[in-house]
């Protein structure tokens, strides 16, 4: 589905004039990728098919999702936080999110690893990390 | 040779020589680590290298390849799980040994073997790349437009997983690959409106979401295993002469199949030390005892794995087609660093490409002092919390993505990326393929067009107007049509 939105999108009419001049215009390439790509699709989906619906294998989708909230949550903050407060944030939620709880090496890593990769980055390597919007100096 | 002491005195500097260190030394550690591959080892490594010169860049990665795939007998030994699928063949004699009380000896063969496997495949790498790279200036845009296609479909035709799949992976990553400005006329393609989409897909942040993220994301959604039992050991045990006397032939043999696989793009690793292992078990005089403990087993395996590291240099180097993932991060570090892989790159940067030799020998070299002094620490390295470690990857590659280009946007092309890997691999579809589409993607479209101009539009022109493309054309049909083959053959 999303290669054949995307082989629709290259019809749009914005791309319609470009490459005038040239042999071949700059969505012949993509169109041939495009076009093999919903073929091996559709195969694959044929299959699928063909092959009956097979026992899904145990998963923890809530764990999994929890960390990605995390993650998206600390891109998100990383502009205004900076890469010191985000980071220390994830590395402080999300061992337990993982089933770790043991307090003194999970608290000393969050405490102890983003502020020795912001020192060495920052301060040895001379190379910026997002500084934080709201706290100056880090 | 000529270029040899300018290489010398590059990789003698203080600050090449830590690197080289310090990047075997992560290697051999994250190798140890079960589940963090070769291509992890270098993902963590990436954002270091944006602060080191060209050779120390170079070198940082070299070592964390070569140490990583060393790295993975260890666990493969002590907790009878392999560090990385390439050790999977280890452990079936590694661990026995292990349990009947003589992890250190097992040990000892396994990096022996390791660092003989990986200093052959870099006297091969230093005797055919320059020779393929002399014979690969002859190509133009048509027999480069065939020798990217003959790539794609050897790594998708075998890669783990369907081939369809892997073909499919590959489409997404040309795809990818596609966006931004044409290479030919300029113009923006799907873009979107979006500014920071016009410059394209960068290369490092996609790298390191799609295999590092990807398997963070895949810890947290599989429910976690139990951890194995590390066997008590005290240090590492280097077999005598007279050991070895008997195993000279296997040694040479596994290390020439690991080096022959290792230059066949999208094999790996762990296919070569599988093959090894079988030919061990057919051919070895202590066959019976293979798979009980027998020291054979190691060191067919060890040794084809990391004579691997040196033959999958091969292409890199010298056509600038990565072969597996690995070598297409160390191809995207090497652009980084101003210096192009392909046909012109021994002729335009020959001290460099010496450098490289010359490092790999020195790397493995030091990977069996690295191993023999860290191997007291191993099982305080084996206890590592996998929860911890991963928090700890995650911040890594966040800096990782981030400094590529020095803007956010593409820690979201990280986290995109991460996730594209991660429902590839729980649909049992491989990565790898994608990562060399991506790679290959703006070449592959430049060279097909202006092939396309130069036989006035005629695709046909592509597939009979020169023998070297034909050649590579009719491989790579042959790729293809094998799984079919196999696939309709009576049983």
């Amino acid at each position: 589905m999303v290669g054949g939105a995307l082989l629709f999108q290259t019809f749009d009419a914005r791309y319609a004039g470009l490459g005038a001049g040239a042999v071949f215009s700059p969505m012949f390439y993509p169109r041939i990728v495009l076009g093999i790509w919903i073929t091996l699709a559709a195969i694959l989906v044929v299959k699928g098919l063909r092959a009956g619906q097979s026992a899904a294998a145990a998963h923890r989708a809530g764990r999994f999702a929890l960390l990605l909230g995390l993650l998206v949550i600390v891109i998100a903050a990383l502009p205004f936080a900076g890469f010191l407060l985000a980071t220390t944030l994830f590395v402080l939620l999300a061992p337990p999110i993982l089933g770790y709880r043991r307090p003194v090496p999970w608290l000393l890593t969050a405490a102890l690893f983003p502020a020795a990769v912001w020192h060495i980055f920052n301060n040895l390597l001379n190379i910026p990390l997002p500084a934080s919007a709201w706290i100056s100096g880090l | 040779m000529d270029h040899i002491p300018g290489a010398l005195a590059l990789l003698l500097e203080f600050d090449i020589l830590l690197v080289m260190l310090a990047g075997t030394t992560l290697g051999i550690v994250v190798g140890a680590l079960p589940g963090l591959s070769s291509a992890i080892a270098l993902t963590i490594c990436l954002p270091f290298t944006f602060a080191l010169s060209q050779a120390a860049a170079i070198t940082l990665l070299l070592g964390a390849y070569c140490g990583s795939v060393a790295g993975g007998s260890i666990s493969a030994i002590l907790i009878n799980t392999p560090g990385t699928l390439a050790s999977a063949s280890t452990a079936l004699d590694g661990y026995p040994m292990a349990a009947r009380g003589e992890a250190e000896k097992a040990l000892g063969w396994a990096m022996c073997a390791s660092v003989f496997g990986g200093l052959f495949s870099t006297a091969v790498l230093v005797l055919i790349a320059p020779q393929l790279a002399a014979f690969a200036l002859r190509f133009g845009p048509v027999e480069t437009t065939a020798v990217i296609f003959l790539a794609l479909t050897c790594i998708a035709s075998v890669s783990r997983g369907s081939m369809i799949k892997g073909l499919l992976a590959g489409m997404v990553g040309l795809f990818l690959a596609a966006i931004g400005s044409d290479p030919i006329t300029g113009d923006l393609r799907f873009d979107f409106g979006y500014f920071p989409l016009s410059a394209g897909i960068a290369l490092v942040p996609a790298v390191v979401g799609l295999f590092a993220l990807s398997e963070v994301l895949i810890r947290a959604w599989r429910p976690g295993g139990t951890e194995g039992e590390i066997t008590r050991f005290s240090g590492m045990r280097i077999p005598g002469l007279a050991a070895w006397k008997n195993r000279l032939r296997l040694l040479l043999k596994s290390s020439v199949i690991g080096s022959s696989i290792g230059i066949l793009p999208g094999t790996g690793a762990a296919v070569a030390s599988f093959i090894s292992y079988a030919e061990a078990k057919r051919t070895s005089p202590r066959r019976d005892a293979l798979g009980t403990g027998e020291p054979d087993g190691i060191v067919a395996s060890e040794a084809a794995n990391n004579a691997v590291t040196g033959g999958a240099l091969v292409p890199t180097l010298a056509l600038g087609i990565p072969g597996d993932a690995v070598t297409a991060i160390m191809l995207t570090t090497l652009v980084i660093h101003g210096v192009t892989p392909g046909v012109r790159l021994m002729q335009d940067n020959p001290t460099i490409v010496t450098a490289i030799f010359l490092a790999l020998f020195a790397i493995n070299i030091i990977m069996l002092i690295l191993a023999y002094l860290l191997a007291p620490g191993f099982s305080r390295i084996l206890k590592t919390p996998p929860a911890l470690l991963q928090a700890c990857i995650v911040v890594l590659v966040l800096v990782g993505a981030y400094l590529a280009r020095g803007n956010l946007f593409d820690v979201w092309v990280m986290l995109g990326a991460g996730l594209i890997g991660f429902f590839l691999r729980i649909n049992g579809a491989p990565v790898p393929p994608l990562v060399i589409g991506l790679v290959l993607g703006p070449q592959l479209e430049l060279s097909l067009r202006q092939s396309l101009i130069i036989t006035d539009g005629d695709l046909s022109g592509i597939l009979t107007q020169n023998p070297i493309s034909v050649v590579f054309l009719v491989a790579a049909l042959l790729f293809l049509l094998l799984p079919l083959y196999r696939h309709l053959r009576p049983a």
